[in-house]
Protein backbone atom coordinates (compact mmCIF):
# COMPACT_ATOMS: atom_id res chain seq x y z
CA UNK A 1 0.00 0.00 0.00
CA UNK A 2 1.39 3.14 -1.13
CA UNK A 3 0.66 6.25 0.79
CA UNK A 4 0.81 9.83 0.17
CA UNK A 5 0.64 12.22 3.50
CA UNK A 6 0.17 16.36 2.65
CA UNK A 7 0.35 18.64 5.95
CA UNK A 8 1.82 22.12 6.23
CA UNK A 9 2.74 20.85 10.00
CA UNK A 10 6.38 18.95 8.61
CA UNK A 11 6.78 17.72 12.30
CA UNK A 12 3.73 15.97 12.28
CA UNK A 13 3.76 14.73 8.41
CA UNK A 14 6.93 12.88 8.73
CA UNK A 15 6.38 11.63 12.49
CA UNK A 16 3.15 9.98 10.72
CA UNK A 17 4.70 8.90 7.89
CA UNK A 18 7.53 7.15 9.61
CA UNK A 19 4.87 5.44 12.08
CA UNK A 20 2.99 4.17 9.07
CA UNK A 21 6.42 2.86 7.51
CA UNK A 22 6.67 1.00 10.93
CA UNK A 23 3.93 -0.39 10.19
CA UNK A 24 4.31 -1.75 7.03
CA UNK A 25 3.04 1.02 4.85
CA UNK A 26 5.03 2.83 2.29
CA UNK A 27 4.61 6.50 3.37
CA UNK A 28 5.63 9.14 1.71
CA UNK A 29 4.93 12.91 2.67
CA UNK A 30 5.08 16.78 1.45
CA UNK A 31 4.17 19.64 3.06
CA UNK A 32 2.57 21.90 0.27
CA UNK A 33 0.25 21.34 -2.18
CA UNK A 34 1.99 21.88 -5.19
CA UNK A 35 4.45 19.36 -4.38
CA UNK A 36 1.72 17.45 -3.87
CA UNK A 37 0.39 17.16 -7.08
CA UNK A 38 3.95 16.88 -8.47
CA UNK A 39 4.26 13.72 -6.85
CA UNK A 40 1.34 12.23 -7.79
CA UNK A 41 1.99 13.33 -11.72
CA UNK A 42 5.27 11.24 -10.80
CA UNK A 43 4.32 8.01 -8.91
CA UNK A 44 1.34 5.93 -8.19
CA UNK A 45 -0.29 6.08 -4.88
CA UNK A 46 -3.01 4.24 -3.23
CA UNK A 47 -4.04 6.83 -0.81
CA UNK A 48 -3.81 10.30 0.02
CA UNK A 49 -4.26 11.70 3.59
CA UNK A 50 -4.72 15.15 2.93
CA UNK A 51 -4.90 18.34 5.49
CA UNK A 52 -8.30 20.29 5.24
CA UNK A 53 -6.16 24.10 5.54
CA UNK A 54 -3.03 23.93 3.57
CA UNK A 55 -1.34 27.02 2.66
CA UNK A 56 -2.42 28.33 -0.62
CA UNK A 57 -4.99 25.60 -1.51
CA UNK A 58 -7.54 24.02 0.66
CA UNK A 59 -7.30 20.31 0.86
CA UNK A 60 -10.76 19.97 -0.85
CA UNK A 61 -9.19 21.92 -3.84
CA UNK A 62 -6.62 19.37 -3.82
CA UNK A 63 -7.87 16.51 -3.73
CA UNK A 64 -10.11 17.35 -7.25
CA UNK A 65 -6.44 18.29 -8.95
CA UNK A 66 -5.28 14.69 -7.71
CA UNK A 67 -8.43 13.05 -8.64
CA UNK A 68 -8.00 14.52 -12.51
CA UNK A 69 -4.52 12.96 -12.36
CA UNK A 70 -5.06 9.55 -10.95
CA UNK A 71 -9.02 8.98 -11.15
CA UNK A 72 -8.40 5.70 -8.49
CA UNK A 73 -6.90 7.23 -5.42
CA UNK A 74 -8.47 7.30 -2.41
CA UNK A 75 -8.70 9.81 -0.05
CA UNK A 76 -8.79 10.55 4.09
CA UNK A 77 -9.13 14.20 5.44
CA UNK A 78 -7.74 15.12 9.07
CA UNK A 79 -8.14 18.39 10.20
CA UNK A 80 -7.11 20.26 13.56
CA UNK A 81 -11.38 21.13 14.42
CA UNK A 82 -13.10 22.53 11.24
CA UNK A 83 -17.06 23.70 11.64
CA UNK A 84 -20.21 21.98 10.55
CA UNK A 85 -20.13 23.17 7.26
CA UNK A 86 -16.34 21.88 6.89
CA UNK A 87 -17.13 18.55 7.91
CA UNK A 88 -20.41 18.16 5.67
CA UNK A 89 -17.33 19.08 2.81
CA UNK A 90 -15.37 17.22 4.05
CA UNK A 91 -17.47 14.48 4.47
CA UNK A 92 -19.45 14.74 1.11
CA UNK A 93 -16.09 14.61 -0.51
CA UNK A 94 -14.41 11.16 1.29
CA UNK A 95 -17.28 9.81 3.32
CA UNK A 96 -18.20 10.75 7.15
CA UNK A 97 -15.92 7.95 8.48
CA UNK A 98 -13.02 9.77 6.66
CA UNK A 99 -12.76 12.86 8.14
CA UNK A 100 -10.86 12.46 11.25
CA UNK A 101 -10.25 15.65 13.76
CA UNK A 102 -6.49 15.75 15.17
CA UNK A 103 -5.02 14.80 16.98
CA UNK A 104 -5.90 11.06 15.44
CA UNK A 105 -5.24 8.10 16.74
CA UNK A 106 -2.88 6.00 14.67
CA UNK A 107 -5.21 2.74 15.01
CA UNK A 108 -7.72 4.78 13.49
CA UNK A 109 -6.18 5.81 10.56
CA UNK A 110 -4.87 2.44 9.99
CA UNK A 111 -8.39 1.36 10.53
CA UNK A 112 -9.60 3.49 8.38
CA UNK A 113 -6.92 3.01 5.60
CA UNK A 114 -7.70 -1.19 5.85
CA UNK A 115 -11.67 0.07 4.97
CA UNK A 116 -10.39 1.44 1.99
CA UNK A 117 -8.80 -1.19 0.65
CA UNK A 118 -11.50 -3.50 1.82
CA UNK A 119 -13.47 -1.13 -0.77
CA UNK A 120 -15.58 0.50 1.73
CA UNK A 121 -14.52 4.04 1.63
CA UNK A 122 -12.64 6.91 0.97
CA UNK A 123 -14.48 8.44 -2.12
CA UNK A 124 -17.43 8.88 -2.76
CA UNK B 1 -29.97 49.39 19.63
CA UNK B 2 -30.16 51.21 16.43
CA UNK B 3 -29.13 49.32 13.42
CA UNK B 4 -25.21 49.83 13.30
CA UNK B 5 -24.77 49.14 16.76
CA UNK B 6 -26.83 45.67 15.65
CA UNK B 7 -24.36 44.92 13.17
CA UNK B 8 -21.35 45.85 15.06
CA UNK B 9 -22.33 43.34 17.72
CA UNK B 10 -22.44 41.05 15.22
CA UNK B 11 -19.75 41.34 13.62
CA UNK B 12 -17.76 41.97 16.83
CA UNK B 13 -19.00 38.46 17.80
CA UNK B 14 -18.36 36.98 14.50
CA UNK B 15 -14.74 38.29 14.97
CA UNK B 16 -14.28 36.57 18.06
CA UNK B 17 -16.14 33.14 16.93
CA UNK B 18 -13.26 33.32 13.89
CA UNK B 19 -10.26 34.06 15.90
CA UNK B 20 -11.33 31.31 18.64
CA UNK B 21 -11.98 28.85 16.00
CA UNK B 22 -8.60 29.56 14.27
CA UNK B 23 -6.69 29.40 17.62
CA UNK B 24 -8.29 26.16 18.89
CA UNK B 25 -7.20 24.14 15.58
CA UNK B 26 -3.70 25.82 16.25
CA UNK B 27 -3.66 23.93 19.50
CA UNK B 28 -5.22 20.81 17.90
CA UNK B 29 -2.16 21.25 15.67
CA UNK B 30 0.31 21.31 18.59
CA UNK B 31 -1.55 18.65 20.27
CA UNK B 32 -1.17 16.11 17.14
CA UNK B 33 2.54 16.95 16.91
CA UNK B 34 2.92 16.07 20.83
CA UNK B 35 0.86 12.89 20.08
CA UNK B 36 2.76 11.60 17.02
CA UNK B 37 6.40 12.33 18.80
CA UNK B 38 5.05 10.51 21.72
CA UNK B 39 3.60 7.83 19.66
CA UNK B 40 7.07 7.15 17.61
CA UNK B 41 9.25 7.23 20.88
CA UNK B 42 6.60 3.86 22.17
CA UNK B 43 6.82 2.65 18.84
CA UNK B 44 10.44 2.35 19.15
CA UNK B 45 10.42 1.25 22.78
CA UNK B 46 7.99 -1.62 21.70
CA UNK B 47 10.38 -2.12 18.46
CA UNK B 48 13.67 -2.19 21.30
CA UNK B 49 11.52 -4.92 23.39
CA UNK B 50 10.38 -7.00 20.72
CA UNK B 51 13.17 -7.03 18.18
CA UNK B 52 16.00 -6.85 21.31
CA UNK B 53 17.21 -3.30 19.20
CA UNK B 54 19.84 -0.69 20.93
CA UNK B 55 17.31 2.22 21.93
CA UNK B 56 18.77 5.72 20.11
CA UNK B 57 19.33 7.77 23.04
CA UNK B 58 19.97 11.21 20.55
CA UNK B 59 16.77 10.16 18.88
CA UNK B 60 14.84 10.40 22.24
CA UNK B 61 16.62 13.24 22.96
CA UNK B 62 15.63 15.42 19.99
CA UNK B 63 12.09 14.24 20.00
CA UNK B 64 11.78 15.11 23.70
CA UNK B 65 13.22 18.59 22.65
CA UNK B 66 10.08 18.36 19.73
CA UNK B 67 7.64 17.91 22.17
CA UNK B 68 8.86 20.65 24.45
CA UNK B 69 9.12 22.96 21.90
CA UNK B 70 5.25 21.92 20.87
CA UNK B 71 4.17 22.58 24.63
CA UNK B 72 5.97 26.01 25.06
CA UNK B 73 4.11 27.15 21.19
CA UNK B 74 1.31 25.55 22.51
CA UNK B 75 1.64 28.42 25.95
CA UNK B 76 2.46 30.51 23.42
CA UNK B 77 -0.74 30.41 21.72
CA UNK B 78 -2.83 30.43 24.90
CA UNK B 79 -0.88 33.15 26.21
CA UNK B 80 -2.62 34.95 23.06
CA UNK B 81 -5.81 33.66 23.17
CA UNK B 82 -6.11 35.05 26.95
CA UNK B 83 -5.00 38.61 26.33
CA UNK B 84 -7.29 38.50 23.19
CA UNK B 85 -9.90 37.19 25.50
CA UNK B 86 -9.38 39.65 28.00
CA UNK B 87 -9.35 42.76 25.31
CA UNK B 88 -13.05 42.81 26.04
CA UNK B 89 -13.02 43.80 29.93
CA UNK B 90 -13.42 47.13 29.35
CA UNK B 91 -14.90 49.22 26.98
CA UNK B 92 -11.84 52.28 27.53
CA UNK B 93 -8.33 51.41 28.40
CA UNK B 94 -4.53 52.22 27.78
CA UNK B 95 -3.48 50.02 25.97
CA UNK B 96 0.86 49.80 24.14
CA UNK B 97 -0.33 50.11 20.43
CA UNK B 98 2.75 48.16 19.84
CA UNK B 99 1.65 44.99 21.85
CA UNK B 100 -1.88 45.37 20.35
CA UNK B 101 -1.03 45.33 17.15
CA UNK B 102 1.91 42.27 17.45
CA UNK B 103 -1.40 40.44 19.22
CA UNK B 104 -3.60 40.82 16.26
CA UNK B 105 -1.01 40.11 13.76
CA UNK B 106 -0.02 36.69 15.62
CA UNK B 107 -3.78 35.92 15.76
CA UNK B 108 -3.49 36.55 12.17
CA UNK B 109 -0.56 34.66 11.28
CA UNK B 110 -2.53 31.15 10.50
CA UNK B 111 -4.54 32.76 7.76
CA UNK B 112 -1.35 34.33 6.39
CA UNK B 113 0.14 31.28 6.12
CA UNK B 114 -2.63 29.83 4.15
CA UNK B 115 -2.89 33.08 2.22
CA UNK B 116 1.58 32.50 1.37
CA UNK B 117 2.04 36.05 2.79
CA UNK B 118 4.30 36.57 5.38
CA UNK B 119 3.12 39.71 8.29
CA UNK B 120 6.24 41.11 9.69
CA UNK B 121 5.51 42.82 13.26
CA UNK B 122 6.53 46.38 14.32
CA UNK B 123 10.30 46.48 14.59
CA UNK B 124 9.43 49.02 17.24
CA UNK B 125 11.10 48.37 20.68
CA UNK B 126 9.55 51.78 22.66
CA UNK B 127 5.81 50.85 23.52
CA UNK B 128 3.40 54.05 22.27
CA UNK B 129 0.08 54.49 24.66
CA UNK B 130 -3.30 55.26 23.54
CA UNK B 131 -6.48 55.19 25.54
CA UNK B 132 -9.37 53.08 23.45
CA UNK B 133 -11.66 50.63 22.98
CA UNK B 134 -9.61 47.63 22.52
CA UNK B 135 -11.58 45.50 21.35
CA UNK B 136 -12.99 47.49 18.57
CA UNK B 137 -9.02 48.33 17.82
CA UNK B 138 -8.67 45.02 17.47
CA UNK B 139 -11.12 44.42 15.04
CA UNK B 140 -10.09 47.47 12.84
CA UNK B 141 -6.58 46.30 12.44
CA UNK B 142 -7.99 42.34 11.97
CA UNK B 143 -9.68 44.08 8.67
CA UNK B 144 -6.99 46.03 7.58
CA UNK B 145 -4.60 43.31 8.25
CA UNK B 146 -7.06 41.35 5.90
CA UNK B 147 -6.86 43.33 3.22
CA UNK B 148 -3.25 43.92 3.14
CA UNK B 149 -3.02 40.35 2.82
CA UNK B 150 -5.29 40.37 0.08
CA UNK B 151 -3.73 43.27 -1.85
CA UNK B 152 0.17 42.28 -1.14
CA UNK B 153 2.46 42.76 -3.62
CA UNK B 154 4.37 39.74 -5.11
CA UNK B 155 7.04 39.38 -2.41
CA UNK B 156 3.82 38.53 -0.29
CA UNK B 157 4.89 40.40 2.80
CA UNK B 158 3.31 43.15 5.20
CA UNK B 159 5.22 44.71 6.99
CA UNK B 160 3.46 46.96 9.52
CA UNK B 161 5.10 49.54 11.26
CA UNK B 162 3.32 51.84 14.46
CA UNK B 163 4.52 55.38 15.56
CA UNK B 164 3.38 57.40 18.29
CA UNK B 165 2.07 61.11 16.15
CA UNK B 166 1.19 64.32 18.14
CA UNK B 167 -2.38 63.57 19.34
CA UNK B 168 -1.93 60.23 18.64
CA UNK B 169 -0.42 57.29 17.11
CA UNK B 170 0.06 55.78 13.40
CA UNK B 171 -0.37 52.21 12.08
CA UNK B 172 1.04 51.69 8.67
CA UNK B 173 1.38 48.84 6.54
CA UNK B 174 3.27 48.36 3.45
CA UNK B 175 4.49 45.82 0.79
CA UNK B 176 0.84 45.93 -1.10
CA UNK B 177 -0.36 46.90 -4.36
CA UNK B 178 -3.77 47.60 -4.20
CA UNK B 179 -5.91 48.27 -7.03
CA UNK B 180 -6.51 51.38 -7.82
CA UNK B 181 -9.72 53.07 -5.85
CA UNK B 182 -10.88 49.62 -4.91
CA UNK B 183 -10.05 50.01 -1.43
CA UNK B 184 -13.38 51.24 -0.26
CA UNK B 185 -14.61 48.63 -2.21
CA UNK B 186 -12.37 45.92 0.20
CA UNK B 187 -13.58 46.84 3.38
CA UNK B 188 -16.51 45.06 5.08
CA UNK B 189 -19.88 47.15 5.72
CA UNK B 190 -19.11 47.95 9.78
CA UNK B 191 -15.87 49.23 8.68
CA UNK B 192 -16.97 52.95 8.80
CA UNK B 193 -18.79 52.47 12.01
CA UNK B 194 -15.76 51.13 13.46
CA UNK B 195 -13.83 53.63 12.14
CA UNK B 196 -15.96 56.16 14.18
CA UNK B 197 -16.33 54.58 16.98
CA UNK B 198 -12.59 54.88 17.47
CA UNK B 199 -12.48 57.93 16.29
CA UNK B 200 -10.02 56.82 13.78
CA UNK B 201 -9.23 57.53 9.92
CA UNK B 202 -8.36 54.70 7.50
CA UNK B 203 -7.04 55.50 4.45
CA UNK B 204 -4.30 54.54 1.81
CA UNK B 205 -1.33 56.12 0.76
CA UNK B 206 2.14 56.41 -1.02
CA UNK B 207 0.93 55.64 -4.35
CA UNK B 208 -1.60 52.35 -3.54
CA UNK B 209 1.46 50.61 -1.67
CA UNK B 210 0.51 51.22 2.13
CA UNK B 211 -2.74 51.48 4.29
CA UNK B 212 -2.70 54.07 7.19
CA UNK B 213 -5.09 53.79 10.51
CA UNK B 214 -4.57 57.12 12.50
CA UNK B 215 -5.76 56.84 15.74
CA UNK B 216 -6.72 59.51 19.03
CA UNK B 217 -4.44 59.16 21.82
CA UNK B 218 -7.60 59.59 23.73
CA UNK B 219 -10.91 58.30 22.88
CA UNK B 220 -14.05 60.57 23.13
CA UNK B 221 -17.24 58.88 23.73
CA UNK B 222 -20.55 60.15 21.38
CA UNK B 223 -21.32 63.13 23.77
CA UNK B 224 -17.58 64.51 22.60
CA UNK B 225 -16.76 63.90 26.25
CA UNK B 226 -13.31 62.07 27.05
CA UNK B 227 -13.55 58.22 27.63
CA UNK B 228 -14.28 56.69 30.94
Amino acid sequence: MRVLLVDDEIELVSTLAERLAMRDIEAEWTSTAEEALELVRRNRYDLAVLDVKIPRMSGLVLKKKMEEIQPSLHFIFMTGHGSEKDFAQGAAEAGAGFYLVKPVKIELLMERMEEIFRGQGGQE
Amino acid sequence: MKEEERILARRGLEFFGKVSASISHEIKNVFAIVGESSGLMEDLLLMHSKKGTTVDAERFLTLLARIRKHVNRGDEIVKCMNRFAHSVDEPVKVVDLVELTRLVLSLASRFAALQGVALEPPPEEKGVALETDPFLLEQLLWISVHVAMAACDDAKRVFVHVKGKPGGAEIVLSGLRLPPSSFPEMLPTETKTLVKSLGAQLSTDGGESRIRLLLPSRLKDERGEAGQ
